[in-house]
């Protein structure tokens, strides 16, 4: 065991491959099925909040995950950060397996280097520690040494400046945007590899949020971190990730690099989702929207690909299920799970509105 | 004559051991009949409260201290209730924020819409009233058959469009919408969004759209008020608002909102918005302006920049400079300290 501990560290130093890795990932929840049914011996359904999810991330990159609520996007960041347990599947950290049986001391060390920022800067501190005493407690749980030093980095890297000013506050007496920057500055001061921050600007006013994305934007540069940018907000994707996953019903649906995925969605759903996107200019109206109602439950899904009730272009093929594969382009940094991609027009779809 | 008139509105949160709060002071707008107008600004700017002094409905707390709201000519500020309650639904509609709030979770959907009909037309059979909810719910884009289930068997787009089709029962003259779209996902927005456009142009309402989203309102307005601090910054068309804004604080809204069709760096507002308990006797953006002088500490004047756009601005630099110089990152870092 002696062996593991120092085993992540010798990993990280040789290592040159993704921070992150997963295949076929996959989160079901059993669902509640009432007392008879259970008793006359019904199945156990489930909700397939992740279904065979593929990533990688690399150190100092930030990727997208957007999809609409549902689609099953935070369950796979509580996923990849183990504050869920996966159904089946593999995660690897500096290519170490997390999944199955995994060393005690090969945990720990994970655990020490990924983080999460939440949506909500009011519901993720605590109101009775001090700002100092919060973004101190991590260090603490893993015994590092010289803690105020680390303290005030990271409030200073949180751009809390200067830190001392911010030790003796309670949450109540910031601000919304400074709340959040003392999450940022608690989910990175051990300086994580790895961070997962899910939709971490949607509280806020718009007057701030630039700042605080700012903020996460160039410290995932400077630590070197590979960060999970989860967000239903495609313009804010745009600003921040260099590579951008689309998930429709617990599947990554389109994957590919940020600025080409937006300017030329290839999946029918990436492209409905980009187009839907309201843009803060004169001389845009609202348009009718190409697709009609809302994502079906995750639990009884169609048959073959998932988006084929919704799909304008679903065809006999599309009762086959496509991988992610399915179209690919650019070398393999473009990937859509769609069998059609390059049949269809989307423009048609447009001009038939009227 | 316009079909709503708000005249130098002023509203006073009165607490009982602290300062009062002036959420509202001095707000003047007008909305013309089969205009679709946009208030907009952050939280805690006083839209809301705006919204309660329109539909009558502020808490017990708040005081209207001064002004006039003349819907179609009445002061609805000095109107008996009776008369209220019967505008209200009629003639002036509200879409809230939460669907939730406006149903009622123990009756059906049907049921609902039916007695919104029965309570305020006389003299409507209870098929003929259950016909029109179905014709509405087609109208919103929900199953007819919907008219059966209950508020929590829908989806919260579904909900949001039931509150849309309720708002629409009685064909009224003003719609007014606190973020009918903000708790739902884009392409959800983009359905209700366009079809509360359709059905305007059907029974040719107006609406008083509200938001803290720039986008939205570029996209489903013709005319922009901002607010900031209980006072309006600037109005106009959305074309004056978006390429020939005249007030600092629009340009920082525009300089911090992202755009998916390009990539930008994206400027943040310093500082924080002003304790209303204590409001400055100037312009209520001075702490977080990069262009204020001493001059912006004096009451602010009411500039006509054309027809339709007016600002309320010292002109501490002249307008067309100071376009050019708020895109930039470092406009905004000097001198103001710092969020």
């Amino acid at each position: 065991m002696t062996a593991e501990v120092s085993s992540l560290d010798r990993a990280t130093e040789s290592y040159d491959g993704p921070v992150i890795e997963a295949d076929g990932l996959t989160k079901h929840f059993p669902m509640e099925s009432g007392l008879v049914s259970s008793l006359l011996g019904g199945e156990t359904r489930y909700v397939k909040a992740v279904d065979g999810v593929d990533l990688h991330i690399d150190s100092g990159e930030t990727v997208g995950l957007v999809g609409e609520s549902g689609c099953g996007k935070s369950t796979l960041g509580e996923v990849l950060i183990g504050l869920q347990e996966p159904t089946a599947g593999s995660i690897r950290f500096f290519g170490q397996e997390l999944t199955g049986d995994v060393p005690r001391d090969r945990m720990r060390k994970f655990r020490q280097n990924v983080q999460m920022v939440f949506q909500d800067p009011y519901e993720s501190t605590n109101p009775r520690f001090t700002i100092g005493q919060w973004i101190r407690e991590p260090l603490e749980i893993h015994d590092v040494p010289n803690k105020r030093e680390r303290v005030l980095t990271a409030l200073e890297r949180a751009e809390l400046s200067p830190g001392e000013a911010y030790l003796d506050q309670y949450p109540h007496q910031l601000s919304g945007g400074q709340r959040q920057r003392v999450s940022i500055a608690r989910a990175i001061v051990l300086e994580p590899k790895f961070i997962v921050a899910d939709e971490p600007v949607s509280m806020l006013d718009v007057s701030v949020r630039a700042s605080v994305l700012d903020t996460l934007q160039s410290l995932g540069r400077e630590l070197d971190m590979a960060v999970l940018y989860i967000s239903h907000d495609l313009s804010l994707i745009k600003q921040m990730c260099d590579r951008t996953m689309v998930m429709y019903l617990g599947k990554v649906v389109e994957s590919g690099p940020t600025d080409d995925l937006i300017g030329d969605p290839k999946h029918p759903y990436s492209q409905a989702l980009v187009d839907a996107v309201p843009v803060p200019k004169a001389g845009n109206r609202v348009n009718k929207p190409p697709l009609e109602g809302e994502p079906p439950d995750p639990v009884d899904l169609p048959e073959g690909c998932n988006f084929r009730p919704r799909c304008p272009y679903a065809t006999d093929v599309c009762y086959d299920e496509p991988t992610l594969d399915a179209w690919s382009a650019d070398g393999g940094a473009r990937h859509a799970s769609c069998h059609r991609v390059g049949d269809f027009d989307p423009a048609h779809i447009r001009a038939s509105d009227e | 004559m316009p079909l709503l008139e708000v005249n130098d509105l002023h509203v006073v949160y009165e607490r009982r051991s602290e300062p009062d709060v002036h959420a509202v002071r001095g707000v003047s707008f007008t909305v013309d009949e089969n205009q679709n107008f946009g208030l907009v600004g952050e939280s805690g700017c006083g839209k809301t409260t705006v919204v309660k002094a329109i539909l009558q409905a502020l808490p017990d707390n708040a005081r209207i201290t001064r002004g006039e709201i003349l819907f179609d000519g009445e002061d609805l500020t000095t109107l008996p209730r009776a008369r209220i309650d019967e505008i209200r639904w009629a003639d002036i509609s509200m879409i809230p924020q939460t669907a939730m709030a406006g149903l009622n979770p123990v009756y059906t959907i049907g049921r609902q819409i039916r007695e919104a009909i029965q309570t305020h037309r006389d003299g409507v059979s209870k098929a003929a009233a259950i016909e029109r909810a179905r014709e509405l719910l087609e109208l919103v884009g929900i199953d007819p058959d919907r008219v059966n289930s209950y508020p929590h068997e829908l989806s919260g787009g579904m909900r949001q469009r039931a509150v849309i089709a309720m708002s629409l029962v009685l064909d009224p003259r003003l719609i007014i919408a606190d973020e009918p779209t903000t708790a739902l996902d884009v392409i959800v927005q983009e359905q209700i969004l366009y079809r509360i456009g359709q059905l305007q142009q059907q029974l040719g309402s107006s609406m008083l759209l509200i938001t803290h989203d720039i986008s939205v309102v570029a996209e489903t307005c013709d005319k922009i008020a901002v607010m900031y601090g209980g006072e309006l910054m600037e109005t106009g068309s959305v074309e004056q608002l978006f390429e020939d804004s005249h007030h600092p604080y629009t340009l920082g809204l525009q300089n911090a909102f992202p755009s998916i069709d390009e990539r930008r760096e994206l400027v943040s507002i310093p500082g924080s918005p002003p304790n209303l308990a204590d409001p400055p006797s100037g312009c209520p953006f001075v702490p977080r302006c990069p262009f204020a002088t001493e001059e912006c500490g004096e009451p602010l004047p009411e500039i006509e920049v054309e027809e339709g756009h007016t600002t309320w601005c010292h002109e501490p630099m002249p307008f067309a400079e100071m376009r050019e110089v708020a895109g930039k990152r470092e406009t905004w870092i000097t001198e103001v300290t710092s969020e």
